[in-house]
């Protein structure tokens, strides 16, 4: 696993162990997310994925260990301290987790409206459009989610989460479901806020989205991060199992461009 | 979220299952920690009400909604059964009064039991297997759809924004409806007094009025805030209960209800305690 040393700006994540119903879900993980860099987390269905990435946003608290991000312990600060903390921080849901009672503009106009109570509504509007202006959206703005197919909400989500313009982007399979367009938008829009230095970190078996944006993997597998690192160390891993979860993802890879063709580069990395 | 894995066995699988004193002990401790979790819940509710009004920002939208739904769409069921109630009061009062030359009581009975006690559990009653049952069922489904994990991850404190609002729009809508009841539970036995023994409409209200003291305004009122607080905490605590399955829901509507009488029921006996000492 690679010794990873970032001092600022960084999420650790410190020893979680999160048991539900007698089983763990997760154990014992520790993990430094590279600030600036984006890592893909990659596990089979069960493994954790998705609780890692919540425990690691601060959704939920583990029930030992916990997480800072620039130094704050995210679920036990409070108040304005964490009404800021979060501002910095996005999440894009698996599936979607609109606010129903709200239609979509409004969905996308609350973060904003709670966090700069002053703001005009015209610079919200602004706001907003520029967001959506890549995907087809503006024409949902008056419907309630429930109106949406599941992609739709999907990338819903996916814009609710960048509207505070966050430093960290917390992503949980967001172009599963979703159309081939708007899953190349979608990973057009994170290549961009890679570009702006924001740190992402999602979980994705999409094999284009990570051999165009992963810096890093992640493995996890039956609750324990099995490999953690820079993609080039990480698909060198002699750990059969992990081996397995890889090569269903990055062997697809090979149809698209990116830094994990170079890897892989026609010889089978893992015989 | 992830499903949940069998990366540790149940710790029951491995021998022996726990023994009768064993589930006894861990069913109270079970129970004692959801009480000073109840309570740790309601000081938040407190201390983020509190916040919501030194920054000028309850949820507006949310707040006015729940005094729609709660106050004035409850208003035609609080009418009939005050209506009714003022209406019994009088057709007994009128019957058995005078049997003991004490029909000079009736007015002071009417305060009482409309006013003073009837008035505010009743409307509380309503509000609680209307209202409150609405709300857990609301806010658990917002659960289960992960929608309060949103507004946390959008720095939205669900306790601020989804809490407050409901606690404030129910404590309202109860000192509300609590004086509709009155208004329709005292005209109510006025009409029926007109079918009885006709009484001019100022003579009985002047009646009314000698009889009624601040006191009785006041345990009317300190009653309906009291109840407000109750169901709202109730409802919105056990909404939140809700962990994972839509089956939970119904469950923790039906716990809302129940638990929300009794402490209902026992702080109507206290505050009357109070009252009389």
């Amino acid at each position: 696993m690679s010794d990873t040393t970032f001092t600022e700006r960084q999420i650790r994540v410190k020893s979680a162990t999160l048991v539900r119903d007698d089983y763990t879900v997760l154990d014992d993980a520790s993990v430094v997310f590279p600030r600036g860099k984006t890592t893909i987390i990659m596990g089979p269905s069960g493994s954790g994925k998705s609780t890692l990435l919540k425990i690691a946003a601060g959704l939920f608290p583990p029930d030992t260990g916990g997480v800072t991000y620039d130094g704050l312990d995210i679920t036990a600060s409070s108040g304005e301290t964490e009404r800021q903390l979060r501002q910095r921080l996005g999440f894009a849901f698996q599936d979607g987790a609109l606010w129903q009672n709200m239609t979509i503009y409004q969905n996308l106009a609350l973060p904003l409206q709670y966090h700069f109570p002053r703001m005009a509504r015209s610079e919200i509007d602004e706001r907003i459009n520029r967001l959506v202006a890549s995907f087809p959206v503006r024409r949902h703005f008056p419907l309630r989610p429930a109106a949406l197919s599941g992609g739709e909400r999907k990338i819903v989500s996916f814009l609710r989460a960048l509207i505070l313009e966050p430093e960290v982007l917390f992503f949980d399979e967001p172009t599963s479901f979703v159309d081939n367009q708007s899953a190349d938008r979608i990973i057009a829009v994170l290549e961009t806020q890679r570009r702006r230095g924001t740190t992402l970190i999602g979980i994705s078996h999409s094999a284009e989205l990570t051999a165009r944006l992963a810096d890093y993997l992640l493995v996890i597998i039956a609750g324990r991060i099995r490999a953690f690192g820079p993609v080039k160390e990480v698909v060198q891993t002699a750990d059969r199992e992990v081996q397995t979860v890889l090569t269903e993802v990055l062997a697809d890879a090979a149809t698209f461009d990116g830094d994990i063709l170079d890897l892989l580069d026609g010889s089978d990395p893992f015989s | 979220m992830s499903s949940t894995h069998p990366a540790a066995p149940p710790a029951s699988s491995a021998g022996r299952g726990p023994g009768f004193v064993e589930r006894a002990g861990a069913s109270v401790t079970r129970r004692v920690s959801v009480i000073f979790y109840a309570l740790g819940f309601f000081i938040e509710i407190l201390r983020e009400t509190v916040a919501s009004f030194a920054r000028r920002k309850v949820g507006s939208r949310v707040l006015a909604m729940q005094i729609l739904f709660t106050g004035v769409e409850a208003l035609a069921v609080t009418a009939v059964i005050a209506v009714g109630l003022g209406a019994v009061i009088i057709v007994q009062g009128t019957s058995l009064l005078p049997q003991f030359g004490q029909i000079q009581l009736l007015y002071v009975i009417l305060i009482t039991v409309i006013t003073r006690e009837l008035g505010p559990i009743l409307t509380a009653v309503i509000v609680a297997s209307r209202s409150g049952t609405a709300i857990t069922t609301e806010l658990g489904n917002m659960v289960i759809n992960h929608e309060v994990e949103a507004y946390i991850a959008s720095g939205i404190n669900p306790i601020a924004y989804l809490v407050v609002p409901r606690f404030l729009g129910v404590i309202i809508s109860m000192v509300v409806l609590n004086l509709y009841f009155n208004i329709f539970g005292l005209l109510g036995s006025w009409m029926v007094t007109q079918l009885i023994a006709p009484v001019e409409f100022v003579q009985y209200f002047q009646g009314l009025f000698g009889a009624l003291s601040v006191v009785d305004v006041l345990s009317s009122l300190v009653k309906s805030v009291v109840f407000g607080a109750i169901v709202s905490t109730v409802a919105t605590f056990h909404g939140f209960r809700v962990e994972r399955s839509s089956t939970e829901v119904p469950q923790m509507a039906i716990k809302s209800v129940g638990q929300g009488f009794i402490l209902l029921m026992f702080a109507n006996a206290v505050i009357t305690l109070v009252y009389y000492l």
